[in-house]
């Protein structure tokens, strides 16, 4: 079976935040665009930035923090969610230096 | 004269730095006495059609605020009107027909100092606003309405089916003349919406929401980057914000000047979670 793809964020240290309530409001200085994300996409964005990891892994640890009464309705919106999230290069597969293109 | 006799004048000797060069020519030819024309220059520029000699005058309105909101982008641009009362600054974000024009010229007739019926321009230093106090233009039904609002404010002549419909302009308030260097800090940001309905209330708004309203009203918010998400940052953590809902000027007036003197009804902080 091949590994599972990763996910990482490219730039995190580059993105601007302001954060009120649930909402976080994001500046992209590489597209110049801004977007308002609830707490899930944020929460997405933070742990891809602290460790690239496979949609399995984060759906597992998202599920384990949010406790959500339905998982597969969770599961579905985070589906939406990094797919939304690479749309607007936010995120992107992780290639490690050096690893095979 | 009428709308302009208490700007000063710069006296030519002094040292200075003149920021635009314009003129109203007549352009030659048969147009000179048939249907005679104007145009608008900015230094090298003619960015507009002549336009009807008897228009001169909102047009020359219109060519100021193009010659700012083309070539002022060291400051993020709002497009809204700016008030000031007590030391704290109101500003009024609005498209065209939301009303801003007319509640502005109606809370300077109430003692308020305007900033600006057109632009609302923040410094990225130090997040104050600048003054930058003209004539008020106000447009159609809103001309009546202000007329039997404000009795003794002085108004320019009509001009008829201008592009934008009839218009007329409300001269400054001589205090907000004479404090034209003084810039201001902004304690809110009100959405005014005028409503058919006799709707006349302050709705609390969430920061979030706000940032987007206040970044998409900017005339230059995506030419400044990363500086622009900073200045509306910090706009939005300094400032309450609401959306008014108002049919009537009188309403308006006494919910603003409650906002100003800080006696808002507990309902009118409360932001719903419907708004979050």
């Amino acid at each position: 079976m091949a590994d599972e793809l990763l996910w990482t964020v490219p730039n995190w240290d580059e993105l601007l935040q302001e954060q009120w309530e649930d909402e976080t409001l994001l500046f992209n200085p590489a597209s110049g665009q801004t977007h308002i994300l609830n707490l899930v996409g944020i929460t997405v964005l933070e742990r891809l930035a602290s460790r690239p990891s496979s949609v399995t892994d984060l759906a597992q640890g998202l599920l384990t923090t949010f406790a959500p009464d339905d998982r597969r309705v969770f599961l579905e919106s985070l589906w939406q969610h990094l797919a939304q999230l690479d749309e607007l290069g936010l995120i992107e597969p992780y290639q490690p230096y050096g690893s095979p293109t | 004269m009428l709308l302009y006799g208490d700007f000063p004048l710069l006296v030519p000797e002094y040292p200075q730095i003149i920021d635009f060069h314009l003129g109203l020519p007549r352009p030659v030819g048969l147009r000179r006495w048939f249907q005679p024309q104007v145009r608008f220059d900015a230094d090298s520029e003619r960015p507009f059609a002549p336009f009807p000699l008897d228009h001169a005058f909102p047009h020359f309105e219109w060519g100021l605020n193009w010659c700012i909101a083309t070539r002022a982008n060291r400051y993020l641009m709002l497009h809204s009107a700016v008030v000031e009362k007590n030391g704290r600054v109101a500003i009024l974000p609005g498209r065209p027909g939301s009303g801003k024009s007319t509640l502005c010229a109606a809370l300077m007739m109430d003692g308020w100092r305007l900033l600006s019926d057109e632009f609302g321009l923040i410094r990225p230093e130090d997040g104050t606003m600048l003054a930058l106090p003209r004539p008020i233009p106000l447009k159609n039904t809103a001309i009546p309405a202000f007329r039997a609002f404000a009795p003794d404010a002085v108004l320019g002549p009509v001009f008829p089916r201008t592009r934008k419909g009839d218009v007329s302009h409300v001269r400054p308030t001589r205090e907000s003349l004479l404090r034209v260097d003084e810039p201001g800090r902004p304690a809110w940001i009100v959405f005014p919406k005028y409503s058919a309905s006799n709707d006349n209330r302050l709705y609390p708004m969430a920061r979030g929401r706000a940032f987007l309203r206040v970044s998409g009203n900017s005339f230059n918010y995506e030419v400044q980057g990363a500086a622009g998400f900073r200045a509306v940052g910090r706009l939005i953590r300094g400032c309450e914000s609401f959306q008014l809902h108002y049919n009537h000027l009188e309403p308006a007036v006494e919910i603003m000047n409650r906002l100003a003197g800080d006696d808002l009804r507990e309902d009118e902080r409360l932001v719903s979670e419907a708004d979050i």
